[in-house]
């Protein structure tokens, strides 16, 4: 017990005493790791909960040399690996003796070594690091946070929540985080040993020992003259990483076997009361809840070439722009540069953010899109983050109703550009100078237009003119208002649904193939446009879809027709004004 | 170097390239009055163990007063005051770095971790050097010396180069690798090669490594230049200085000659450097990002007393200049009086940038890594930002100082190469290597093309491998856009485009240069995926660029001016074919282009140029690219009862500039559909499912196997297959006879010849085959035939008929035209009168056929009619008269 307090509060002093124990034991110096001891407090009597979360509190608050851990994404992946040494020679005046010393997991300044003088430093007391610029997830939802955090005080919590800023005088961190003027942590995470190849983008969970921000001060780059000028992060906390885990998009909620049988149970009724949920962002219209339900069913399934199969976008149109008065009113600060002015569309993200675990509202103002960074670009070798370097599982809400007649710069058509590849082929291209080069994503949207949208997305649903809009009329404290358990199983409800697996028996397959041979010929004979091999994939998506929001893990004919009248009634929505064609 | 130094132990200790950093240990000595002075206190350290000499400063203004051609000369070579770059590869000269460090000899671990070893006691510890230390201190004469810490023996490195230089032939190396051996290769190489130097006037021997290694005697040496290129480096400098100056007499004014080694037989990721790569001799490959401005590295500093006028030189010590507080000369001693005097100082050239990796070397979901470079002397600026470049340097790791002028350090490395060595593998600017060493034969040629992926030995197996499979071409067809289903031909064309033809020039005959890319023109109903098989040329093409037709200006796709916001220059732009010179230009809705941009075309697809003449810009820039592009019909859908020239809104001579071009019509075809729907539901079946078929390459290996098949093989026409290529384009010619008619309808012309042959040349070299055989002709052959049954077939006859793309109209329709003229002249003929009434004539002729005749059509045949000098109009509209000039018996012409 005392050791795991120990290791929390010191970590220091136990690596200390674990370095020369293993020395006693005749391991070799340079070969000593520590992330192997730290796994194993971990199993056995280490609560997680113990250590301190940079999610949670300010670095500055917490004390320098203790452990903590940091769930984040890898904002940039190479600031460049350090060759550090990991080992040093300590003369101790009294016995007269020389003593290895660890210089792993810190940021040491090696004072007045003797073997400096003489200029002796082993090759193999070097060691190489990798340095990466780790963000606290962008977009999280309030309820994720909680969820990781249980031992959290609740109440303390809405209150401390959110505000984990602090001032940021540093230019060169401020462009790290995708979503500027949103709060959020940030550190320099520094890795040792083998999780070199991790992938920009990714999510990680590291557990580590802070420390003080490594350049300190100027005073080093300014006399640097054999360097260009580097970008250093002197405000931003530094961890040295003892253990890092990679997360991935299906283990962020973790669900137990029982919970999965029973999500697909019920998944019929909790279907039906989710659309219901939902359908109150949409002025109570269930056709388009049930394909914002699809959509956020939605995920990459494999990537073949230039085009990502399984993510589904949805337009939502006919929506309404008016802005309220008392969003208008808030709608200043700069923070709410990336809340919409459209009080509808505040309505459904208030909705979607309680849903999901990491949700982003993009409304597409000239402003926003002339001014911020939608895509990452490296400048002066610091990589910026740009509005849509998320983690793969996140849901953007874009408001296109925001947008008015004006001039697009240079900076808001090359946004439009990336914003238009993500949706189409979901890659997201990084800027660096002379190249450029893509990255996968799977990041699924919902784009709110008053027409057809600018954007490709997969299909377009008319929000029906009978509905109750504006929506506010269905107010927050009535079928808002859903139990926080239920909304619990919203959520798992969503994530199993997401990740489960999916097939089409054999027998389907050849129905699916039947209709399709059998709608060309009618439509050839009719001479009405021919269904093309879009809309048959279109139908499948959905149908695959369709399938797994029934708790199904495999496509019936059942679920294939209900797919088929679906998109029969949405494509006769779109009919009456033929100003809209339809989208394949 | 070249002012004579006033205070020769000053001017001379820091030329010397190891100097700073012996100098330095002698100062941290001096400050430590229990080290002993003698040499072997100074075990450690970059690579200086015959500094020994002069450290004792009465030897060193004894070195500093020779110059260059002594009498141990040989034997000593670390006395030469070297030039500023040697020194600072010797020892970094920079600020805070003034450390160095041991490369870890074998026993040195041991040593450090046995306990109670003294300073004093540890040195003797290294007994490997120790014997030589002390005879090489007390009698310099002796021959076997080793550089501390290393394996080197300085005599016998100096003597295999030395060697190497007057014996070496090129012979040798291209033996190994079965190179095309001349005349001259027989003869020793570097004599030649110094001989042009001294013309020249450079003073840098590029030293191609692989010279190193095919020379027997070497073998060593090249190892040792890879471990030690600290220590290696200035013995090669001065054993070719020496061999230099006994060569021919001249006065290199105080120069040394510089080796700058490159071609090292294989290069480091910049990813994978690691501290085991420190203080080696290393290549990598990267794109030069930025660069710093020249900076003028002070190197020794001028003073002169204001009061007395005695100058003094100052050199550099641990990157810093010590200012004199006092005038040395005995007479004057007043304090505080040396200024100095900026335009006798001695600077040198230096520049630091940043090296990234190329794109192509990123593994998977990384960002890219970047590297600071330092360069000095004449490969300053070199290289400019966004150039991709091979750098041979020593990778170097200098401790961070905490405080420049305090020792504590941190336990951080910083890292950065010091560039011995510049190559660019960018093919447009192949100047700078040539410029250094020089042109003619004796330079080392590099390979032209534009290293996109670097194939590395297992890698090049790996793709003769594949290139041996039987089912070769339908592996790599299927590869290629595998989510798309069927269109076999139309990939298999698409596949031979990214191979592409050779190019060929016929210096001979002068005539100009012979395109080898082939063009593909894909035609069809919406939906029928072609924009997405655009994306994936786009994608594999080596230098890919896609743009879509209705956002590109003409400008936009060959070249523009513009002003620079900054210097108000002018500068050329290029666009988007430029850019894609040596790839494919993917173009999307080609039709929507306007008819100025689709005009800029003409030149690039045949002649392969672009040609600017604005704002007092006037040039040819090479376009050499192949064309992707892809149309909709008229209309959106394709009418089957129009031919293609009336269902594309594409002039016939762009048309007729496409090799192929494929018709991707949607169909309602019951089991294509099926099998369509099968394949897709495929797609769905089961998560995860990877692939679309089976036996498909990925993406990235497609992308190195062709880029290795366009870099590697240039296949030439067999005797064999040139006969089958003729009779192929007879055989197509012939199509056009018809035995029941004397009409010709032309089904093939030179162009399809000469895009059969491209297409076989781009069979052969997916093959990887030097020769185009008898198969790739065929299946060149009926790729082409293919495409045109279904382009060129004229839907009025059902048959193929070249004149319609080439000129727009059939043949068929073009013998309408001369029946009627024929018609229309026998009627003339069977007047009465030799003038007609315009409207009576039409009408009579139209009572004549048995299809009615348009207004139109008659007047065009009236025209002809005139044009043959039958007939003349007169007058105006319906008033017209037509007055034949001929008569029934002159008819016969």
């Amino acid at each position: 017990m005392t050791q795991s307090t120990n290791i929390v509060a010191n970590p220091l002093l136990v690596l200390e005493n674990l370095f020369e124990l293993s020395i006693s034991k005749g391991d070799r110096p340079t070969e000593f790791d520590a992330s192997k001891y730290l796994e194993d407090m971990l199993q056995s009597d280490l609560d997680l909960a113990k250590i301190p979360s940079l999610n949670l509190s300010n670095p500055a608050t917490l004390p320098v040399d203790s452990l903590v851990r940091f769930r984040c994404m890898v904002q940039d992946s190479n600031l460049g690996p350090e060759i550090f040494l990991k080992l040093h020679e300590v003369f101790n005046a009294t016995t007269g003796e020389k003593q290895l010393r660890s210089t792993k997991y810190c940021d040491a300044d090696v004072s007045a070594i003797d073997q400096f003088n003489e200029g002796r430093i082993p090759n193999e007391w070097l060691d190489e690091r990798s340095v990466l610029y780790c963000v606290s997830p962008p977009g999280e939802s309030l309820w994720m946070k909680q969820q990781d955090h249980p031992s959290v005080d609740q109440q303390l919590e809405n209150m401390t929540l959110g505000e984990v800023n602090y001032p940021e005088s540093d230019s060169h961190a401020t462009n790290k985080f995708p979503l500027p003027g949103i709060p959020h942590s940030d550190a320099v995470v520094k890795l040792y040993g083998a999780d070199r190849n991790i992938e920009v983008g990714s999510r990680i969970e590291v557990i580590g020992i802070l420390s003080k921000p490594s350049h300190s001060g100027a005073s080093e780059d300014s006399i640097d003259d054999f360097d260009l000028p580097k970008a250093s992060f002197p405000n931003t906390p530094v961890i040295h990483g003892i253990y890092c885990r990679k997360v991935n998009s299906i283990d962020i909620l973790p669900v137990s076997k029982d919970e999965i049988s029973a999500a697909k149970q019920q998944a019929c009724d909790l279907r039906a009361q989710l659309l219901e949920y939902l359908g109150n962002a949409f002025g109570g219209d269930v056709m388009v809840a049930e394909y914002v339900l699809l959509q956020l069913l939605s995920r990459v399934t494999s990537k073949r070439g230039a085009f990502a199969l399984g993510q589904f976008s949805v337009n939502v149109t006919e929506f309404p722009s008016e802005t309220s008065a008392e969003s208008a009113q808030n709608g200043n600060s700069i923070q709410s540069k990336f809340l919409s002015a459209n009080s509808s569309t505040r309505h459904i993200s208030s909705i979607l953010q309680k849903l999901l675990p990491a949700f982003v509202e993009l409304p597409l103002s000239l402003d926003v899109l002339n001014t911020t960074n939608f895509y990452p670009r490296s400048n002066d070798e610091n990589l910026h983050a740009g509005v849509l370097q998320l983690l793969d599982g996140t849901t953007v809400l874009v408001d296109e109703t925001m947008l008015k007649e004006g001039t697009l710069k240079e900076q808001g058509v090359k946004n439009m550009r990336a914003l238009n590849k993500v949706i189409q082929q979901q890659v997201l291209g990084y800027a660096y100078p002379f190249h450029e080069f893509d990255l996968s994503t799977d990041i699924g949207f919902i784009v709110l237009s008053r027409a057809k949208s600018m954007f490709p997305c997969h299909c377009v649903v008319p929000l029906s003119q009978s509905a109750g809009l504006p929506l506010l009329a269905s107010d927050d404290n009535g079928s808002l208002k859903v139990a926080e358990n239920v909304l619990s199983s919203f959520r798992k409800y969503i994530h199993i649904l997401k990740y489960s697996d999916y097939d089409i028996p054999q027998a389907v397959s050849e129905h699916i193939q039947e209709r399709f041979v059998e709608t060309r010929k009618q439509a050839a004979s009719e001479s009405l446009p021919l269904p093309t091999q879009d809309d048959l994939m279109l139908q499948l998506n959905l149908a695959r879809l369709v399938a797994l929001s029934f708790g199904s893990n495999e496509l019936t004919q059942e679920f294939f027709d209900y797919t088929i009248n679906l998109e029969k009634m949405r494509v006769s929505r779109l009919e009456p004004n033929s100003t809209t064609e339809p989208q394949k | 170097m070249s002012n004579p130094p006033s205070t020769p132990q000053r001017s001379h200790g820091d030329g010397s390239f190891t100097t700073p950093t012996s100098r330095r240990h002698s100062n941290f000595l001096s400050s430590q009055p229990d080290y002993p002075s003698s040499p072997l206190a100074y075990p450690s350290s970059t690579g200086d163990t015959p500094r020994t000499p002069f450290r004792t400063p009465g030897r060193r203004s004894d070195i500093g007063g020779s110059s260059f051609h002594i009498d141990d000369a040989a034997s000593s070579p670390l006395q030469y005051p070297s030039t500023p770059m040697r020194g600072d590869i010797g020892s970094p000269r920079t600020p805070r770095t003034p450390f160095s460090y041991v490369r870890t000899p074998g026993n040195l671990g041991a040593g450090h971790s046995t306990p109670g070893v003294s300073t004093g006691g540890q040195h003797a510890a290294y007994p490997s050097s120790t014997g030589n230390l002390d005879s090489q201190v007390s009698d310099p004469s002796i021959s076997v010396r080793l550089i501390w810490g290393t394996t080197i023996n300085i005599n016998e490195a100096m003597g295999s180069f030395r060697e190497f230089l007057t014996n070496f032939t090129l012979q040798q190396r291209k033996a190994l690798v079965n190179e095309e051996i001349r005349d001259e290769d027989n003869l020793p190489f570097y004599p030649r090669l110094l001989n042009q130097m001294r013309t020249t006037e450079t003073f840098n021997m590029n030293l191609d490594c692989r010279n190193l290694l095919a020379y027997r005697r070497t073998k060593k040496l090249y190892d040792q230049l890879i471990k030690y290129p600290q220590e290696i480096i200035p013995l090669m400098d001065h054993t070719l200085t020496n061999y230099f100056l006994e060569q021919f007499d001249v006065d290199l004014n105080g120069q040394q000659l510089k080796v700058r080694p490159f071609n090292l037989d294989h290069s480091v990721n910049m990813r994978d450097l690691d501290p085991q790569n420190v203080d080696q001799l290393i290549t990598v490959k990267g794109l030069l990002i930025r660069a710093s401005p020249i900076i003028p590295d002070m190197k020794e500093a001028f003073f002169r007393c204001l009061i007395c006028d005695y100058t003094t030189m100052v050199g550099v010590d641990r990157g810093r200049i010590i200012e004199p507080t006092k005038c040395p000369r005995a007479q004057c001693q007043s304090e505080n009086s040396m200024s100095l005097i900026h335009n006798r100082c001695v600077f040198a050239d230096k520049q630091v940038c940043r090296l990234q990796e190329t794109p192509d070397s990123i593994p998977d979901g990384q960002t890219p890594q970047t590297v600071s470079i330092c360069l000095y002397d004449d490969l300053v600026d070199v290289a400019k930002p966004g150039d991709r470049l091979e750098i041979t340097g020593i990778f170097r790791g200098v401790p961070v100082r905490v405080n420049p002028r305090q020792r504590t350090i941190k336990a951080l490395f910083r890292t950065y190469l010091d560039v011995v060595h510049i190559k660019r593998s960018d093919q447009k600017r192949l100047a700078i290597d040539r410029s250094i060493i020089n042109n003619g034969n004796a330079v080392v040629s590099y390979d032209e093309g534009d290293e996109i992926h670097v194939v590395n030995t297992s890698e090049e197996d790996e793709i003769k491998q594949l290139s041996q499979k039987p089912d070769l071409y339908d592996i790599l067809s299927r590869s290629l856009a595998p989510s798309i289903y069927e269109l076999d031909d139309v990939k298999k064309g698409i596949l031979l485009q990214l191979f592409g033809g050779t190019n060929k020039t016929f210096t001979k005959s002068g005539s100009p240069r012979y395109r080898g890319d082939i063009n593909v023109l894909l035609v069809g109903d919406p939906g029928t995926s072609k924009s997405q098989l655009l994306q994936y040329v786009h994608k594999i093409a080596p230098r890919g660029i896609y743009t879509s037709g209705k956002g590109s200006s003409a400008v936009g796709l060959t070249a523009y001016i513009t002003r620079d916001p900054d210097t108000k220059q002018l500068v050329l732009e290029s666009g988007a074919l430029v850019l894609s010179d040596g790839g494919v230009c993917c173009i999307d809705e080609f039709d929507k282009m306007s008819d100025a941009t689709r005009s800029v075309l003409h030149e690039v697809m045949e002649q392969q140029t672009v040609s600017v003449a604005k704002a007092g810009i006037i040039t040819t820039l090479n376009a050499r690219t192949s064309i992707c592009a892809c149309a909709n019909p008229i209309g959106s859908r394709w009418n089957k009862h129009l031919s293609v020239p009336a269902n594309l809104d594409l002039p016939p001579p762009l048309l007729s500039r496409f090799d192929l071009l494929y018709l991707l019509l949607d169909k309602v075809d019951e089991d294509a559909d099926r099998r369509l729907a099968q394949h897709l539901v495929a797609l769905y079946m089961d998560d995860n499912v990877v692939t679309g078929g089976v036996n498909i390459l990925p993406v990235e290996k497609l992308t190195k196997y062709i880029s290795y098949a366009r870099n590697k093989c240039n296949p030439v026409l067999g005797e064999d297959a040139a006969r089958r290529l003729i009779d192929c384009y007879v055989e197509l010619r012939k199509q056009g006879e018809d035995r029941s008619s004397s009409e010709k309808r032309i089904t093939a012309t030179t162009r399809q010849l000469e895009s059969m042959i491209r297409m076989s040349e781009a069979h052969a070299r997916m093959r990887l085959s030097p020769t185009v055989e008898v198969s790739d002709v065929n299946e060149a052959s009926r790729l082409l035939r293919e495409a045109i049954k279904d382009y060129a077939t004229d839907p009025k006859t059902g048959r193929i008929d070249m004149d319609l793309i080439l000129s727009g109209t059939g043949s068929h329709e073009r013998h309408i035209k001369d029946d009627r003229v024929r018609e229309l002249k026998t009627l003339l003929l069977a007047y009465e009168s030799s003038s007609i009434g315009w409207t009576k004539l039409m009408n009579d002729f139209n009572e004549q056929s048995d299809v009615p005749v348009e207004a139109k059509a008659f007047e065009e045949a009236v025209e002809t009619l005139q044009t043959q000098n039958v007939v003349k109009v007169t007058g105006d509209g319906r008033k017209r008269m037509v007055r034949r000039l001929i008569n029934s018996d002159e008819s016969e012409f």
